[in-house]
């Protein structure tokens, strides 16, 4: 008995190894040296045919390696470009994805994009589509950041950041600096986005980018991009265009009904969707004396901001409670230097709060005009008031826009000045 | 009669392995029926419903110390009515397990291996289990006080995580539709408790069985905590809708986790629980399989059956489902509750009928004495 005991176990022992060997995950051997990093994706429309055209930026290794080495001046100079811009289109995404590899000597390697951009006339279509891939696909993920663009997606690919490698990696450090120092964009990733789509009473609301100016040898990119827009078809021929510089400026968003987008919210709506719905991270108010009207900037690091349901004389009502702690960052008006005297302070804060209440009122206008309640007023009516909820469901869209009472509570206190207390004393 | 002991809390570790892998993974009580925001109620309601069937597995087990169900069974029901009776279990250890053996394929196959040919992610399991089936319980006893710290540490870390992106007013609005929908979602996760069936195998390898019954439950009660703070987390990170809709919702969440944009792409945090646990049950349930069969045939040894049971296993995880939708409909409650209630429930509460019979008849006999 124990010799066939021994043999059972000597076979299981050497069929296991075997498995392990054979079976660890090398029935896709693809070695990380022959891929392309893909660094960002931007999906376009093509309205004529209906197809999906993808554009996506690949890293070059080589010429990311030697950027950093070769300091500063090195990296302006522009021997050899960080990375490189291919397209293709497809009747769907993933198609369109894999068409890119009909123009790619190597295989897409997905795991470090975190960034994708859509383009205007593909929000406007709806994105459901892609955010299916994205959520299906195993490579990507929903850590990936959202952008809708008001320029062409082509064009903000091929943007070169100097400080940065790749533009994927520029558009990423950008907002997420930007959301911690200035916040003027709605934040987050895709997961939220995902969530809020199958959430009732809420719409989504993306930040959106655009390039503002162009510097360096502008006229010639021009040229170029005007010759692949005529799209012949061939996709790789994009990047030899000469390296340019362009400033890409992200500020406001586009709000959405459903998945399909509606309009472009300017920077203050956007500062007032951030207040109301308490995403905001860091932000500057400025508020000019209304003596010489010149500017003060509080800068706002604590707030709490809390909105609640409720039903007042049958009608839908939302009270929006916010409360402000600021700091003075800077006076350019000689008439505060009284400004540890104690009604200064209240009629500071008064018109701290008034100038938020604004931003938040602006916000409500615009997105009742668009029909997009991208605050999410009915999901609260939907978690704290269930009831009412399902009998307003059905229409609330004209709710919102009609109907809906919103009430701004706003409580501001400036409670702190910096280093010094009265502005700048000159004889 | 057995000659390989267990001690009590092995078997507790073992319990808690097998029934948490599963739950979490799956989470039945957010995907298998209408539950939404309120998968978290389902799960202490499905805690409420699997205690009692626990309790009469472990405390049939308990009864008969040193034995197991296919040596008491013949003894309480006659030799041929408890063969008959208790044959179905060792139907019920082959099928949850190439079950759970499928879903964990599929989800390499899925997520992880998608060029690399199903078969071999389901013999390469099927066989490091029966190499610890066939070293004996007491060897995976030892093994899982070895796995337990590892399982729990990652499953832990996998629940911290996204409490950076946590929403808990996801869960509101509490029992808007009613009672209905929680309850829904509760009929399988109350099914799928018959996994623990194999206790009335395994307890025979217990010294003090008797002591166990409450260990049994508080594994349970343990595991079912385990899955509600995930399923509290998976409504307050991917929303109730996006977790009722994903196929492994536990899976998207870790996947979702960026921590300070550094700490990304866990999903070992997700996948090393679920192999360990995989591996776990699959032993456990092909020693308890060959056990039976060695005790119901009367053979000297079970070992040698344990290769053709593991080929008859990976045959049956390959060939038993189709796709992955039958995969999500088997378990559906029209077809689970009819196959768990023949092959688990029914028998076991016939054996109960037969028990509860003896003792009153032994009563009997013994006050006619007195």
């Amino acid at each position: 008995m124990s010799r066939i005991k021994r043999g059972i176990f000597i076979l299981f022992f050497a069929e296991t190894f075997l498995c392990f060997l054979l079976g660890a995950g090398c029935w896709n051997l693809r070695e990380p040296q022959a891929q392309a990093v893909v660094m960002a994706l931007a999906v376009d429309l093509d309205e004529e045919s209906g197809l999906f055209e993808v554009v996506v930026e690949v890293g070059v290794p080589s010429a990311l390696v030697g950027g950093g080495d070769g300091g500063g001046g090195g990296g302006g100079g522009g021997g050899e470009q960080p990375s490189e811009v291919v397209s293709a289109k497809g009747q769907t995404v993933f198609q369109a994805l894999r068409r890119l590899e009909t123009r790619m000597p190597r295989h897409l390697y997905w795991g470090h994009n975190s960034l994708i951009i859509f383009s205007e006339k593909l929000a406007r279509q709806g994105i459901a589509e892609v955010l299916d891939f994205f959520e299906r696909e195993r490579y990507t993920r929903a850590i990936t950041r959202p952008l809708v663009a008001q320029s062409d997606v082509k064009k903000l690919m091929q943007v070169r950041f100097p400080l940065e490698g790749t533009a994927g990696e520029g558009y990423v450090s950008q907002l997420t600096t930007l959301e911690a120092s200035n916040t003027l964009i709605p934040p987050g990733d895709l997961g939220p986005v995902i969530m809020k789509l199958s959430q009732p009473g809420i719409e989504i609301f993306l930040p959106s980018v655009r390039l503002v100016k162009e510097e360096g040898s502008a006229g010639g990119e021009g040229g170029g991009g005007s010759g692949t827009g005529g799209e012949g078809g061939s996709g790789g021929g994009e990047s030899k265009s000469a390296p340019s510089y362009k400033v890409v400026e992200m500020a406001g968003g586009a709000a959405f009904i459903e998945d399909r987008m509606v309009g472009w919210l300017g920077v203050e709506a956007t500062l007032g969707w951030l207040w109301i719905t308490g995403n905001l991270i860091r932000t500057t108010q400025v508020i000019s004396c209304p003596d010489c009207s010149k500017g003060l900037s509080i800068d706002i690091i604590e707030y709490t901001s809390s909105m609640e349901p409720m039903i007042s004389n049958g009608r839908p009502r939302v009270k929006v409670t916010v409360s402000i702690d600021g700091r003075i960052q800077d006076v350019g008006c000689r008439h505060a230097t009284s400004i540890e005297q104690k009604d200064l302070g209240m009629t500071l804060n008064r018109r701290l709060e008034e100038s938020v209440r604004k931003l938040m009122r602006q916000a409500l206008e615009e997105t009742r005009e668009l029909g997009s309640d991208i605050f999410g007023f009915g999901r609260e009516f939907y978690r704290r008031k269930p009831k009412e909820w399902h009998k307003m469901k059905d229409n609330w869209q004209r709710i919102f826009q009609e109907e809906l009472e919103v009430e701004f509570e706003v409580e501001a206190s400036v409670r702190r000045v910096g280093l010094i207390l009265e502005p700048l004393q000159i004889r | 009669m057995s000659e390989e002991i267990i001690s009590h809390r092995q078997l507790f570790f073992i319990i808690y392995i097998m029934r948490t892998f599963v739950v979490i993974s799956y989470m039945p009580t957010l995907t298998s029926g209408e539950a939404l925001q309120d998968a978290w109620l389902s799960t202490l309601v499905a805690l409420l419903f699997a205690l009692p069937q626990v309790w009469l597995i472990a405390a049939m087990g308990a009864g008969f110390p040193g034995e197991t169900v296919f040596q008491y069974g013949p003894r309480l029901l006659g030799p041929w009515l408890g063969r008959l009776v208790t044959i179905p279990f060792l139907w019920h250890f082959l099928w949850i397990a190439s079950l759970e053996l499928r879903l964990y394929a599929e989800v390499v196959a899925t997520a992880f291996m998608v060029e690399t040919p199903i078969i071999v992610v389901v013999l390469s399991m099927v066989i490091v289990a029966a190499v610890a089936a066939a070293a004996g319980i007491e060897v995976v006893g030892r093994l899982v006080d070895l796995l337990f710290p590892l399982f729990l540490l990652t499953i832990v870390l996998a629940l911290i995580f996204p409490l950076i992106k946590a929403d808990f007013a996801n869960l509101l609005p509490v029992l808007d539709r009613g009672w209905g929908p929680v309850l829904s979602s509760t009929i399988i996760p109350t099914v799928m408790t018959s996994q623990i069936m194999v206790l009335l195998v395994i307890m025979s390898s217990l010294n003090r069985p008797q002591k166990f019954v409450a260990k049994a439950l508080g594994a349970l009660a343990l595991s079912y905590t385990t899955l509600l703070v995930g399923v509290i987390l998976v409504i307050s990170t991917l929303g109730a809708e996006e977790g009722a809709r994903s196929l492994f919702p536990f899976f998207r969440m870790v996947r979702s986790i960026s921590v300070g944009g550094f700490l990304q792409r866990v999903e070992a945090l997700n996948i090393i629980p679920w192999g360990l646990g995989i591996y776990i049950a699959l032993s456990v349930n092909l020693w308890s399989g060959s056990r039976g069969v060695q005790q119901i045939l009367n053979l000297k040894d079970y070992r040698p059956l344990i290769p053709p049971m593991a080929v008859i296993w990976v045959i049956l995880s390959i060939h038993g489902f189709d796709d992955v939708f039958q995969l999500k409909r088997i378990i559906l409650p029209k077809y689970a509750i009819p196959v768990n209630a023949l092959s688990s429930l029914v028998p076991l509460l016939v054996l109960w009928a037969a028990r509860i019979g003896q003792n009153i008849r032994r009563w009997r006999t013994e006050g006619r004495r007195k």
